[in-house]
């Protein structure tokens, strides 16, 4: 190579045409790439220091009224968990232990669907192919990640705990225990992402079961164990785990160059995915970004053989894919054990409460069931397909958010002795059934909805409307449901849910 | 020297293979295209050739090394253009392929830039932002991206799509000017002309079989599948 040539990065030697050549002095460093990237968008998109300004007054300020709201409603809580704690068991410490776990356990699911290391989709896309270190790339989100980790741990350690009276060592105590839970949960996922211990979605399957098992272990101590007061965990504890915690990052952050570009890659597409869907207000979005979905499987692959004709075919289809989602039939379970737990609350043990209860459980319960009502809804080609008319596919695909609803409130009963409602509730989940199916095909959100003016301020009617259509049906539909469970069960109320959940089919198939 | 070796290597999803096992080589001046029918796992091999998934089983070996797109070495010999499109908000089309050739260590990265540009004929289009792009324009821009660094191996999946004829035959040229300056180049291709025009050898997958076909015999094979 001559030396003007190399000067421009160029091997004059090699046959045919000039090659280029990468001198290693020049190479850019993860660190230093991203930073020049930075730069440039900050020299292309110039930040109006004003609005900086405004934009974090409004985070402290929404910061402050969050903080307020909690602090207001802590002495009713108290109240509330104090009561319970002598007359059922749902003491105040096992409400902290479960708003502890479920929050452990959700961070884990969170920790290895998004991250914790990753990049932006653009980033994976320009930046992983070139020679620069991986660490000196992702080392941002790496910080970014234990802080939330650690963050979201101190606050669901230390609420619960300033709800329940443990005094300020014992908040203390507890948020520090939150705070070296969310460390030991980032960095063990960081660990088990650059080691390829989470690239199978098994892990993020176990987790999702998991997940949907805290309620279910919630109402097993609610009913059958003696009422936890509340606690205050000796420091020892956050101590040690802070120390595992540390542990596990400094192995985590050995090993950032490892990361794989398929992984990154993987992680930047949920992650968009998901944000899309916040930004979109589309909640069946998050959860398919968020969760392993059905898997693939071949189990149950007998299911679509019993399909007899297009009614069958539809049925069998939208079976296989709820049994194909483990994720689906735990959240069952635990809506169920969660619905049986909250009838054990005085307020919502009977009355309006209780109706309010079977109401959000059964729906929930539907929702569930409805996979391949959102798939459908989603993409209209689906429905197509089937030799069947739209109104009758429609109906059809009630039948199996129905059963869904109906195991909810039955387990429900069950559960909480409350069997003298079910012949009122088999046909509310009828009802609730043909909710999830309107949500299910609701469509995007129309944003050309002009805004309301309000003394409030904007009010987006839109937005409300079409995040109303399913909750309407259901929350209109079980009004029959309320009357029973206020006043006792009577024949013209079974008739009357009866005719509202035959209403509510015909209005959701349309 | 050899720079791709690929040995009785199965490619494929959750534990399914997508095609044959495919064996191969290529050394410095190499061209192979990939061809066969949709779904015969083309994609796949060259995503598995890259380092982004793991082989079922097989071996991929490049310059000695089994393929490890972690190691630096690799990411400084190896470009590859999938058909994959992201690109930063508020950084131009000649501000992601500088940042590309500077992550690579190219001197006078800028320059290098402005002639890549204009060889793929969007010099005029350096300062406007990645989503102004036609999808035609955006697919040039993609190509320019392996030619703004070096590289040993070049790996495109279906670097025709979207091209206007004009530009086909310019990156027909391109491909073959490669070779010539000693780089090993494996692509993806449908386009029989493409194909003729960089008088690659080609390496036809099917479910059955993986063939290595001579350059003559190559063209006729992929318009049997228009």
């Amino acid at each position: 190579m001559t030396g003007e040539a190399a000067d421009a990065g160029i091997d004059d030697a090699a046959p045919g045409r000039p090659r280029l050549v990468g001198v290693d002095d020049e190479r850019f460093t993860g660190a230093e790439l991203r930073r020049l990237t930075a730069r440039v968008r900050a020299h292309n998109l110039p930040t109006d220091p004003g609005r900086v300004a405004l934009d974090v007054g409004e985070v402290v300020i929404s910061l402050a009224l969050v903080a307020l709201y909690v602090w207001g409603f802590g002495a009713p809580v108290r109240e509330l968990l104090e009561s319970d704690a002598t007359r059922f068991g749902l003491g105040p410490g096992l409400v902290q232990a479960l708003v502890l776990a479920l929050a452990v356990v959700a961070g884990a699911v969170l920790a290895l669907r998004l991250g914790p290391a990753g990049l932006p989709a653009a980033g994976v896309r320009w930046w992983v192919p070139t020679p620069a270190d991986r660490a000196g790339l992702v080392s941002p989100s790496v910080v970014r990640s234990v802080l939330v980790g650690v963050g979201a741990g101190l606050v669901v350690g230390g609420v619960p705990a300033a709800f329940v009276g443990v005094g300020l060592a014992g908040i203390a105590a507890d948020a520090a225990l939150g705070g070296s839970l969310g460390l030991v949960v980032v960095a063990g996922a960081g660990v088990l992402q650059v080691t390829g211990g989470a690239s199978g979605s098994w892990l993020g399957r176990v987790l999702e079961v998991l997940l949907a098992a805290v309620p279910v272990a919630g109402l097993g101590l609610a009913l059958w164990a003696p009422a936890w007061g509340a606690w205050a965990v000796p420091w020892d504890v956050p101590a040690a785990l802070g120390v595992a915690g540390g542990v596990a990052l400094v192995a985590w952050a050995r090993r950032l160059d490892r990361l794989r570009a398929g992984e990154l890659r993987a992680r930047a597409s949920a992650t968009m995915q998901a944000s899309a869907a916040l930004l979109s207000l589309d909640g069946g979005g998050v959860t398919r970004a968020l969760g392993a979905g059905p898997t693939a499987s071949r189990a149950f692959r007998w299911v679509p053989g019993t399909a007899r004709g297009p009614v069958s075919a539809l049925l069998a289809a939208d079976a296989t894919l709820l049994l194909r989602s483990p994720a689906a039939l735990a959240g069952l379970v635990a809506l169920a054990a969660a619905g049986a737990v909250a009838v054990q609350v005085p307020v919502l043990s009977a009355g309006i409460g209780l109706w309010a209860v079977l109401a959000c459980v059964g729906y929930a319960g539907a929702l569930s069931g409805a996979g391949g009502l959102r798939a459908a809804g989603e993409n209209p080609r689906l429905d197509s397909l089937v030799p069947l008319g739209a109104r009758t596919t429609r109906a059809v695909r009630t039948v199996w958010p129905v059963l869904a609803a109906v195991v909810v409130l039955v387990l429900v009963a069950v559960v909480s002795g409350g069997g003298q409602w079910i012949a009122v509730a088999a046909p509310a989940a009828v009802v609730l059934g043909a909710a999830a199916v309107r949500a299910a095909y609701r469509g995007p959100v129309p944003w050309d909805v002009p805004m309301s003016a309000t003394p409030a301020g904007a009010f987006p009617t839109g937005l409300v409307l079409h995040q109303l259509k399913g909750p309407d049906v259901a929350l209109l539909g079980t009004i029959p449901l309320a009357w029973a469970v206020v006043s006792g069960v009577t024949p013209g109320l079974v008739v009357a849910q009866v005719t509202a959940a035959v209403l509510a089919v015909y209005r959701a198939s349309r | 020297m050899t720079f791709l070796e690929l040995s009785d290597l199965v490619v494929g999803y959750g534990g399914n293979a997508v095609c044959a096992p495919v064996s191969l080589t290529l050394g410095a001046g190499d061209i192979v295209a990939v061809i066969g029918a949709n779904g015969t796992g083309k994609s796949t091999l060259l995503r598995t050739v890259l380092g982004l998934q793991e082989p079922l089983s097989g071996k991929a070996s490049a310059f000695g090394r089994v393929v490890d797109e972690r190691e630096r070495q690799f990411r400084a010999r190896v470009a590859g253009v999938l058909d994959d499109d992201a690109f930063f908000p508020g950084v131009t089309v000649r501000e992601h392929l500088v940042l590309t050739a500077r992550g690579h260590g190219v001197p006078e990265a800028g320059a290098v830039t402005d002639r890549v540009l204009d060889h793929v004929g969007i010099a005029g289009h350096g300062s406007a932002m990645p989503h102004t792009l036609s999808s035609g324009q955006r697919r040039r821009f993609l190509l320019a991206s392996a030619l703004v660094r070096p590289r040993d191996l070049l790996v495109l999946d279906e670097p025709e799509q979207r091209l206007d004829t004009a530009m086909r035959a310019r990156l027909g040229d391109t491909l073959r000017a490669e070779a010539d300056a000693g780089t090993a180049v494996l692509f993806a291709t449908h386009d029989d002309r493409l194909l003729a025009a960089t008088g690659a050898s080609a390496l036809h997958l099917s479910d059955d079989d993986a063939v290595l076909l001579r350059p003559s015999d190559a063209p006729g094979v992929l318009a049997g599948f228009r």
